[in-house]
């Protein structure tokens, strides 16, 4: 058994910054729709469907762009149709999220079971996986170098911090979209079409939502069944605490992101510890954090209750 | 006709709309991807009333979930929201088992104690998630949900590192002593007395809802909070309570399946009971009665996936699809709105908006 200090290292910060992506995407997923005045309740089920798709195409086209488009597709799709219930049919949009959630759990492993024939995965013989790829120059500055080596889709993801960051505070859209978050009924008052900029913003969070499944599914190279795993929730979690700003969500998902790649160094040098465990650590800071921000943002819940 | 009835009627046919459209869609699922298609709609629509298990298996299906059903229509009743039902059906069920295990002696009144453990363990769980919404403003839907979640982690740990079996082959406990074992009351199928008990408990609920104070504090605390602080009702308590009853409620749920239906502790023995619980609830439109009718819903597309399955060849997972699909519809407010509407041309122009219009799909 190795002692603790051995794995923190550089390729532990590795092993985080590669576990950070997905909760990453989904944080920035969820702080547009945050912005937009909708609590995404469904990025769970998003996240989940993407890597279906991801899966599914790679494993019958051979490409691993094609999946990942694959992914962007059903995220988005799936996205719309919790937005058609909520927005349209007027559902209570919590409750059409988790309806959301049941429904891409349900079918994916319907589909892989029909596909597969076997319970709960779908792998694809020769199927593409995601590769690392070098960063020129920093692969060679130390410390540095452990940004170096990522998946395309990791790298695609700390741009997107700041395209969405851009998309949110520096285009007309974001601007429009934050009015509406903030009061919807002023939005409409002053004529601005509060139902399709949350049609959009939530046709954002699938795309994100989807590439988030994408990294998880073409990374392992396979789909198992409910492989999000709550990352939704902890993305989800990530972008209420980052504050509405996509940096701030970064940073909490980079916070989330190292007790699960902690936990996992942890299961795999110190064979030992249950890895039950290991699992719950990532949960167990979410709840902490989310506990602390709130006490201290003295949420205006708190006087109703 | 007056308001209240058309409210009613329209809330009924959206419910009939909304189900048969979910059933024609998992009909339509099973023609497609089964090679078998008439003898698989029969062995899915038909089968569960064809003989005695099936029948009996169908009620017992159904058990768990009226019991989450009720917990967690009592906590969306006080505004309050349970996410974490399915980990706390966890909590519940390993809670008794444990104490079964640890107590010496040897009487089917050891019943009394196990249940108490398995639902005053679930409950505090939910509690702390409410008190953490009372006391630090942390909303209990984040909450509820990443508690129940380690919780589920939490069973899994202490049932495959203390309590297993290391002779079963896969994660369980050996079998509990038959004199802890719940009377079967459709043998050989696995009904057992909990569905008289979820039964009775209905009706316990729907008293206590609309009959006692409590029950009235429980309904203003979610229909005006404010009100009902001004009124000096006891609301962060009462609040906390209702989340506290759903948690009991989800570790009845537990306990029961432990001892009526499995006979031992065994991994994932929950068949998403925490969530389907949340759906049950809301077919029913948080009514505590109609959790009976709701719950043998959901059984008979349990059992009929299970039949299906059994004498054919589609997945037992057709069942969940066809939930989702319901749990979808359901919350189509627009459904009703628009259903209402075509009812109250047919009347005449008698009546206003609806009484109950947005409370429906909460």
């Amino acid at each position: 058994m190795t002692s603790f200090g051995s794995i923190v290292n550089e390729q532990l910060a590795f092993d985080v910054l590669r576990m950070t992506t997905p909760i990453l995407l989904l944080a920035l997923a969820g702080m547009i729709t945050d912005r937009g005045g909708v609590l995404n309740i469904a990025l769970e089920g998003l996240a989940l469907f993407g890597a279906f798709a991801a899966t599914l195409l790679s494993g019958v086209t051979g490409s691993i762009l094609l999946g990942i488009i694959g992914a962007l597709a059903a995220g988005v799709l799936l996205s719309l149709a919790f937005a058609w219930f909520s927005l349209f049919l007027r559902g209570n949009i919590f409750i059409v999220g988790l309806a959301t959630n049941a429904f891409a759990a349900a079918s994916t492993a319907y589909l892989a079971w029909v596909i597969s024939g076997r319970e709960g995965s779908l792998r694809f013989t020769g199927a593409p996986t995601l590769q690392g790829a070098p960063l020129p120059i920093i692969e060679r500055v130390p410390l540095l170098r452990v940004l170096s080596g990522h998946t395309i889709v990791d790298y695609c993801s700390w741009l997107l911090i700041v395209v969405v960051s851009f998309l949110v505070f520096r285009t007309r859209f974001g601007l429009r979209l934050r009015v509406v978050g903030e009061n919807p009924e002023a939005a409409r008052a002053i004529g601005l079409r509060v139902q399709r900029l949350q049609y959009l913003a939530i046709a954002g969070s699938g795309l994100l939502a989807g590439l988030a499944g994408a990294s998880m599914s073409l990374s392992l190279g396979g789909f198992v069944q409910n492989m999000s795993a709550g990352r939704g929730w902890i993305g989800l979690v990530a972008s209420i605490v980052g504050n509405g700003s996509a940096v701030g969500s970064a940073l909490a998902a980079l916070l989330f992101g190292t007790t699960e790649g902690v936990a996992n160094s942890l299961q795999i040098a110190a064979q030992g510890l249950p890895t039950q465990l290991l699992f719950t650590m990532p949960f167990v800071t979410t709840l902490v954090v989310f506990v602390f921000y709130s006490a201290r943002r003295g949420s205006k819940v708190a006087g109703d209750i | 006709m007056n308001g209240r009835r058309l409210d009613r009627l329209a809330d009924g046919l959206s419910l009939l709309l909304t189900m048969t459209v979910a059933l024609v869609i998992g009909a339509a699922i099973i023609l497609l991807t089964s090679s078998e298609p008439s003898s698989s709609l029969y062995a899915f629509f038909l089968a569960p009333f064809s003989n005695r298990v099936f029948f009996g298996n169908m009620l017992q299906a159904a058990t768990p979930l009226i019991l989450s059903g009720l917990g967690l229509a009592v906590a969306f009743r006080a505004g309050a929201v349970n996410l974490g039902a399915e980990g706390q059906v966890y909590a519940g069920g390993i809670a008794g088992t444990v104490l079964i295990l640890l107590l010496p002696w040897h009487s089917p009144w050891l019943l009394v104690p196990t249940v108490a453990a398995a639902v005053v363990t679930a409950g505090l769980f939910a509690m702390l998630s409410g008190w953490l919404r009372v006391r630090f403003g942390a909303t209990e839907v984040i909450t509820s949900f990443l508690i129940g979640t380690v919780l589920i982690f939490l069973f899994e740990f202490f049932l495959t590192r203390y309590l297993v079996d290391p002779t079963a082959g896969f994660p369980t406990t050996g079998p509990l002593p038959a004199w802890i074992r719940l009377p079967r009351l459709l043998s050989p199928s696995s009904l057992n007395v909990g569905f008289a008990v979820a039964v009775l408990l209905t009706i316990v609920v729907q008293v206590v809802l609309f009959r006692t104070p409590l029950g009235y504090e429980i309904r203003m605390t979610g229909e005006n909070p404010r009100f009902a602080s001004f009124s000096g009702m006891p609301v962060s308590r009462t609040f906390i309570l209702a989340m506290g009853l759903s948690g009991a409620f989800a570790g009845l749920a537990g306990i029961i399946e432990v001892v009526g239906v499995q006979g031992r502790l065994v991994s994932g023995f929950s068949a998403n009971f925490g969530w389907n619980g949340i759906t049950v609830a809301l077919i029913a439109r948080l009514h505590p009665l109609g959790m009976i009718p709701a719950a043998l819903l959901y059984g008979y597309l349990q059992q009929g996936a299970a039949t299906a399955s059994l004498l054919s060849d589609v997945s037992p997972r057709i069942a969940a699809i066809i939930q989702s699909l319901i749990f979808f519809l359901i919350t189509a407010q627009a459904i009703f709105v628009w259903i209402r509407r075509q009812l109250a041309r047919v009347e005449g122009p008698t009546d206003g908006l609806p009484a109950h219009g947005e409370k429906a799909a909460r």
